[in-house]
């Protein structure tokens, strides 16, 4: 905050210029108060912003890296169909360190997820869900499976030293998406 | 007004709140989001969700990604949390930090427009979409009308200062990186311009009641 330059310089009747440097009055906290009215009418926040973002920070792992959702689509949307593997979804995160690719595929009642992960190294991945936290084992290819998932919000905690030491190393979340 | 001393954890109700007592219940809640209290840090995030939304959808993402961008910062704020002591600073963290992941998310892929980033030039774009118009109120035309004229920065700056608290504005416009220059506030000379939008000939400075209608 530099209140440094808090100039007079500016003389001279330009309307612009002299309103400028006055406080704001009833007139323009009016003006904000019409405009906001105006960006919740035509661009309301939706109550999943709050709902997820909650949902994420009920995770324990406080120092944790945070990994961007960069991509996500539906593979061969016309091509499957019926059967366990329908609507599957690919869902990919990214950080600077660490990329996860994710497969999400619907199951009669449950979720199942074919989780990637890059650079390759075998660790621990943890799905945070509703009810409760799934685990499972990272390969040294990268590679982990997660099944009977329940649906709903979940988020991807990965334990990068758990695979050595049992405990410890750092951990690396997702933001929290629906399944 | 002494905001340190920690005020008592039964918090007032938030609705009717005056700016001080505002940023003394934000100053409670930051310092017991600090302690760990993730009760506390989940109302942080119900009161300045809303400033972030703005935030994110003035750079020109789409619903989705704004929505993904914040959970991101909100997330990001846990490892911050220990170094940010005030409300004021908490606040404006959280606007850099949102802007600097909607730019980022943005370069990726999300674009739902470009982005003029011109100073205080005109653009030649200043017409509301008439579905706009459609689900504004009727009081509200005229505003909005005269709002899509300013200049791109400005309806920037004036989106995120119209959902963020008075204490803040100045934290706020910094954090855009608008912050003060020489003539005063970027912000004064946004709703400066935009009070000449409205009232060419500056008749209707009259206080609340002026030819808004």
């Amino acid at each position: 905050m530099t209140g440094a330059d808090r100039g007079s310089g500016a003389g001279g009747t330009d309307p612009i210029r002299a309103s400028a440097a006055e406080l704001l009055d009833e007139r323009d906290e009016e003006l904000l108060r019409w405009l906001r009215e105006c960006h919740e009418e035509l661009d309301p926040m939706p109550d999943s912003v709050v709902q997820r973002s909650v949902f994420a920070l009920a995770v324990e792992d406080i120092d944790a890296e945070v990994l961007r959702l960069a991509e996500q689509y539906r593979p061969e949307a016309a091509g499957v169909r019926g059967g366990e593997g329908e609507e599957a979804r690919v869902v990919t995160f990214d950080s600077d360190s660490l990329t996860i690719m994710i497969r999400i595929s619907q199951q009669t009642d449950t979720v199942r997820i074919d989780g990637w992960l890059a650079p390759p190294q075998a660790c621990r991945v943890e799905l945070r869900s509703g009810e409760r936290t799934l685990g499972a084992a990272v390969d040294a290819e990268g590679r982990f499976v997660l099944e009977a998932i329940p649906r709903g919000l979940a988020q991807l905690v990965v334990r990068l030293g758990e695979a050595l030491t049992g405990s410890g190393g750092p951990s690396i979340l997702t933001p929290a998406i629906v399944l | 007004m002494p905001n340190s001393t920690l005020p008592d954890p039964t918090l007032p109700d938030p609705t009717d709140l005056t700016a001080t007592d505002r940023n003394a219940r934000l100053a409670a809640l930051l310092e017991s989001a600090r302690s760990g209290r993730r009760e506390s840090l989940n109302e942080i995030v119900v009161e300045l969700s809303p400033v972030l939304w703005q935030v994110a959808r003035a750079q020109g993402l789409d619903r989705e990604a704004a929505e993904d961008v914040i959970q991101c910062t909100w997330l990001s704020l846990l490892r911050h949390l220990d170094q940010i002591h005030s409300p004021l600073a908490l606040t404006a963290w959280l606007v850099t930090a949102t802007k600097r992941e909607a730019w980022r998310a943005r370069g990726a892929h999300h674009a739902e427009q470009p982005l003029d980033q011109n100073q205080m030039t005109d653009t030649e774009d200043p017409q509301p979409l008439p579905e706009e118009l459609v689900l504004l109120a009727e009081r509200h035309r005229d505003v909005w009308r005269a709002v899509r004229r300013l200049p791109q920065r400005c309806q920037e700056l004036l989106r995120v200062v119209a959902f963020s608290h008075r204490p803040d504005y100045d934290a706020v416009a910094t954090a855009l990186g608008m912050p003060r220059g020489s003539i005063g506030p970027t912000r004064g000379r946004c709703l400066a311009k935009l009070r000449t939008l409205i009232d060419p000939d500056g008749s209707g400075v009259n206080g609340a009641n002026g030819g808004l209608a």
